[in-house]
């Protein structure tokens, strides 16, 4: 089974939003409106999964990166959020929970809330998964519609020898990296440009290690946790239990140290113990 | 006489929280909460489920001492202990579904399974521990029951379930920790790093302890009744071990790994760190060690209270408060999510002081609701029975209850009613400019905003007065010269032809209402021209040849039989007869798609002479894109 991803090259964006428009008709995500919670008309929303950023007179286009090893579907505890065997990371709002911690585990800050309403989803970019499943669409609504073939789908090894061959063949052009081929793992969705794109995610250096990892170090440990510590802690009563015991202190001396049921008689039992 | 003041008091947030949850529930978050993409995560999870299930850790701490260490003496916190972390876990299970976007959905981790999530781990060990909890206590409300053989068989598992009990909060103190160390690109470095499951655990243990002194002081200052000393103390002993070992941890952790050196930058952040750690564990940690501090009650009071001050702030500043600066956050909690928050802690400690009243939690059950000598008066005309303190109690809190019900409904904001709304703009009036005009060798006009108010000194020509039209202030701005359109326009008497128009709710016209070509198709072809040049009424026979036929566009002749010579040199375009005479195209139109979509039927007309190359832009286009900046009307 092939492996898609999208290459979008920085250089040959012309900035027309067609992939905007496409991806709002497709996938029906509604008007843009200035809501409370968007920094910018023009950035992600609910309503909005891909946009064109303007960066020192380039255009750069913002879509998720459906990473190799997504955070968000790490971080989803009932598996909402998938990552198909094809590239996408698709959505299933019928067993979310709507707890956002995939917003808050997205290095790249992609998925967004439909926080206007009473019934909320996330929303963000699925590559048209379920368009090009039920065979309405061959490709993303985005990259059909590039004017200038900016953004092209394919197989994502073919785009990353695509992406070093035009690297190669331009010396000078582009800097010499493809985002998205091992930042956090490697993403399916990847870049050529000829500025730097540490912009696109929230910190300047993500690092090659896929996120998941930094949790997964510790949650495998969980099982091992549980039983050493049952075991530790039986053991540990086990011993006093049976120190006590061995002292005459029997178990039902013990109950009756509780102020609630000790009765005179026994407050000069103990203390003739104690003595 | 103070329980009926504290549960007044707790009956008002309950009271604030209800009309405020129910706009949370019918509305949805984005009209109760300020929480936005970028800060998805605020108040609700930062202290009700983090700080809560912190808070609630002396369960397990106080459980673990007295039935796994047998320290017997303190067996009288137990009850108490667990009772909060019951109540706990419960405040904590109903403030995240107040957060949960799909509420109905909580249930979902039991049969939708994703391990690898650190918030699985948690929901899990949350759902069982609270199990758990209510099996430990429910010794405290079945003895009050019939119901010994239960009693008696509950009893037998107090130790199993503790050890799980045990297992469980090491477990998910320790992953709600973990949960963080996803998002390195979040969180400060003060606050990130690997360690934080175990900074979390240890702390919620020394927490966990401090909490306990804080309950057992509440409860005897409400019941006056006096907590034993000792007790207090070496609880206090403990934690400041415990906090001990957390300094350690996370000092030890901040100068290997060197991110200790962001302490001493003096951002705000490393103040907040200072504050935190010495509320949280430095001074609680000298208090507790000074014997004569530890050995009075305010001594230890102050500093567990300190500590669970410092460590819910801790928790608020791992959730939220340190991802402010590294994601550009401007979250503030709403004070509606504030309020229900305020009034799901109340609902907790109402309930703790319910089981208080009722079972024997403390020493034995402090029943605060008969008088005994009071003979209750009869109303002899009613036979009502008049002056019962506990009816009049429940009376005078019914009147603070339903008094905050409405003072929560009357504070409800616009947006509680019709949903949230999209933020309204403020349009700007525009502004007047001087504004400075160069014309390039090459024909291209640059225009500069200077910054200068005055209006003299304008011998320079170039230099002249515009207004700047920019009502939402965005940045994208239209500049109109004014002078210039009375000037094109006939003077002083041409302001009737902007400013007379007489619309309704229109204070000057619009723009488009001249430029009209902006989005309308326009004819090129100006009539009253040709019958100028063309020597006026005898012109029509020139065009329209056939006098019999209606002297319209389709009889007449087309442009290209005069006008051959105006045909571009090398044209891409073909021209036929069809397009001899036509509507030329609006700019609006040309820009959204005319050029490319003409382009791409040229294709289809013509697929063996035009490839798929002649619909790209930069069939034509070719380099011109280089410098964006020259191309914006009003760059630098």
């Amino acid at each position: 089974m092939k492996n898609f991803g999208i290459l979008t090259d920085v250089t040959l964006c012309i900035g027309c939003e067609s992939c905007v428009t496409a991806c709002k008709n497709a996938n029906n995500t509604g008007e843009d409106l200035p809501w409370r919670w968007k920094r910018d008309i023009t950035d992600l929303s609910a309503e909005r999964w891909t946009t064109i950023l303007r960066k020192d007179n380039h255009y750069i286009r913002k879509q998720c990166r459906h990473c190799l090893e997504p955070a968000c579907v790490s971080a989803c505890l009932v598996g909402a959020l998938q990552k198909t065997p094809e590239g996408p990371v698709i959505y299933d709002g019928d067993i979310c929970m709507g707890c956002r911690y995939c917003m808050m585990s997205c290095p790249f800050d992609i998925p967004r809330y439909l926080w206007s309403a009473s019934i909320p989803y996330v929303r963000k970019c699925i590559m048209c998964n379920d368009l090009i499943k039920s065979g309405e669409l061959q490709q993303p609504a985005c990259t059909s519609s590039c004017p200038v073939n900016a953004t092209i789908f394919g197989d994502r090894d073919e785009l990353l020898s695509i992406a070093k061959k035009r690297i190669e063949d331009n010396p000078g052009k582009y800097i010499s990296k493809v985002y998205g081929e091992s930042e956090v793992g490697g993403t399916s969705v990847m870049y050529i440009s000829d500025i730097e794109l540490d912009f696109l995610g929230w910190k300047k250096n993500l690092g090659q290690k896929p996120l998941p990892q930094n949790t997964w170090m510790h949650l495998k440990k969980v099982p091992w946790l549980f039983g050493s510590v049952g075991i530790l802690m039986g053991g540990v009563w086990w011993i006093i239990e049976r120190r006590m015991k061995l002292q005459g202190f029997d178990e039902s001396d013990t109950e009756k140290i509780n102020p609630q049921v000790e009765s005179d008689d026994e407050i000069e039992k103990n203390e003739k113990r104690e003595l | 006489m103070k329980a009926g003041i504290v549960k007044g008091i707790l009956l008002f947030f309950m009271g604030l929280a209800l009309p405020v949850s129910l706009v949370r529930f019918i509305k949805g978050l984005g009209a109760t909460t300020n929480l936005t993409d970028v800060t998805p995560w605020g108040f609700w999870i930062g202290f009700d489920v983090v700080g809560g299930v912190a808070l609630a850790a002396g369960g397990f701490v106080v459980a673990a001492t007295v039935y796994i260490f047998h320290l017997e003496e303190y067996r009288p916190v137990v009850r108490p202990a667990i009772l909060t972390a019951f109540l706990g876990y419960v405040a904590v299970a109903v403030g995240l579904m107040v957060d949960l976007g799909l509420p109905w959905n909580i249930w979902h981790p039991m049969i939708h399974w994703q391990h690898h999530s650190a918030l699985f781990e948690v929901a899990w060990c949350v759902m069982l521990y609270l199990t758990v909890l209510a099996l430990e206590f429910s010794p405290v409300v079945l003895e009050k029951t019939p119901f010994n053989k239960i009693y008696n068989f509950v009893k037998k598992l107090t130790i199993p379930l503790v050890i799980i009990g045990i297992g469980l909060s090491t477990l998910h103190q320790s992953s709600l920790g973990t949960l963080f160390t996803i998002m390195p690109f979040r969180l400060h470095s003060l606050w990130y790093t690997a360690m934080l499951p175990y900074l979390f655990l240890v702390s919620a243990v020394g927490l966990g302890l401090s909490m306990v002194i804080v309950e057992s002081v509440t409860a005897g200052w409400i019941y006056d009744h006096k907590p034993n000393k000792n007790l207090l103390a070496g609880l206090g002993k403990a934690s400041s071990y415990v906090l001990a070992l957390y300094l350690l941890i996370r000092f030890g952790d901040l100068i290997i790994s060197g991110r200790i050196k962001s302490l001493f930058e003096g951002s705000w952040e490393s103040l907040l760190f200072i504050v935190e750690i010495l509320l949280g564990a430095i001074v609680p940690v000298i208090l507790f060690s000074i014997k004569e501090v530890r050995e009075k009650i305010s001594g230890t009071t102050t500093a567990a209270f300190m500590v669970v001050f410092g460590f819910v702030l801790n928790r608020i500043n791992v959730s939220g408060v340190s991802t402010i600066t590294l994601t550009g956050s401007n979250y503030t909690p709403s004070w509606m999510e504030i309020t229900i928050s305020l009034g799901v802690v109340s609902a907790a400690c109402f309930a703790f002081m319910f089981f208080i009243e009722n079972f024997s939690v403390y020493e034995k059950a402090i029943n605060t609701k008969e008088d005994k000598f009071h003979i209750p008066v009869q109303d002899y005309i009613s036979g009502v029975r008049l002056d019962n303190p506990w009816a009049g109690n429940i009376r005078r809190l019914s009147l603070v209850f339903i008094f905050a019900i409405a003072l929560g409904f009357s504070m409800l904001p616009e947006d509680s009613f019709h949903g949230s709304q999209p933020v309204k703009n403020r349009i700007e009036t525009p502004r007047l400019v001087n504004v400075k005009k160069t014309v390039k060798s090459d024909g291209k006009k640059t225009f500069k905003i200077l910054n200068t108010e005055s209006t003299e000194n304008f011998n320079d020509e170039s230099i002249s007065k515009m207004f700047i039209i920019d009502g939402d202030r965005n940045g994208n701005f239209v500049l109109f010269n004014h002078d210039y359109h009375s000037r094109l326009l006939e003077g002083s008497s041409s302001c009737e032809k902007c400013h007379h128009m007489n619309k309704p709710f229109d204070l000057s016209t619009s723009c488009y209402e001249c430029h009209r070509d902006m989005f309308l198709k326009t004819d090129l072809f100006d009539h009253d021209l040709h019958i100028k040049k063309m020597d006026n009424n005898r012109s029509c026979i020139i065009c329209h040849k056939d006098s019999d036929e209606p002297k319209n566009k389709e009889n007449a002749k087309k442009c290209l039989d005069c006008h051959r010579s105006m045909i571009a040199k090398n044209s891409l375009i073909e021209l036929n007869d069809q397009n001899k005479i036509d509507l030329a195209p609006a700019y609006k139109d040309a820009m959204h798609g005319l050029c490319i979509t003409c382009h791409k039927r040229r294709i289809e007309m013509n697929p063996e002479k035009l490839t798929a190359d002649f619909a790209r832009c930069a069939a034509c286009h070719v380099g011109e894109a280089k410098d964006l900046e020259s191309l914006m009307p009003f760059g630098d």
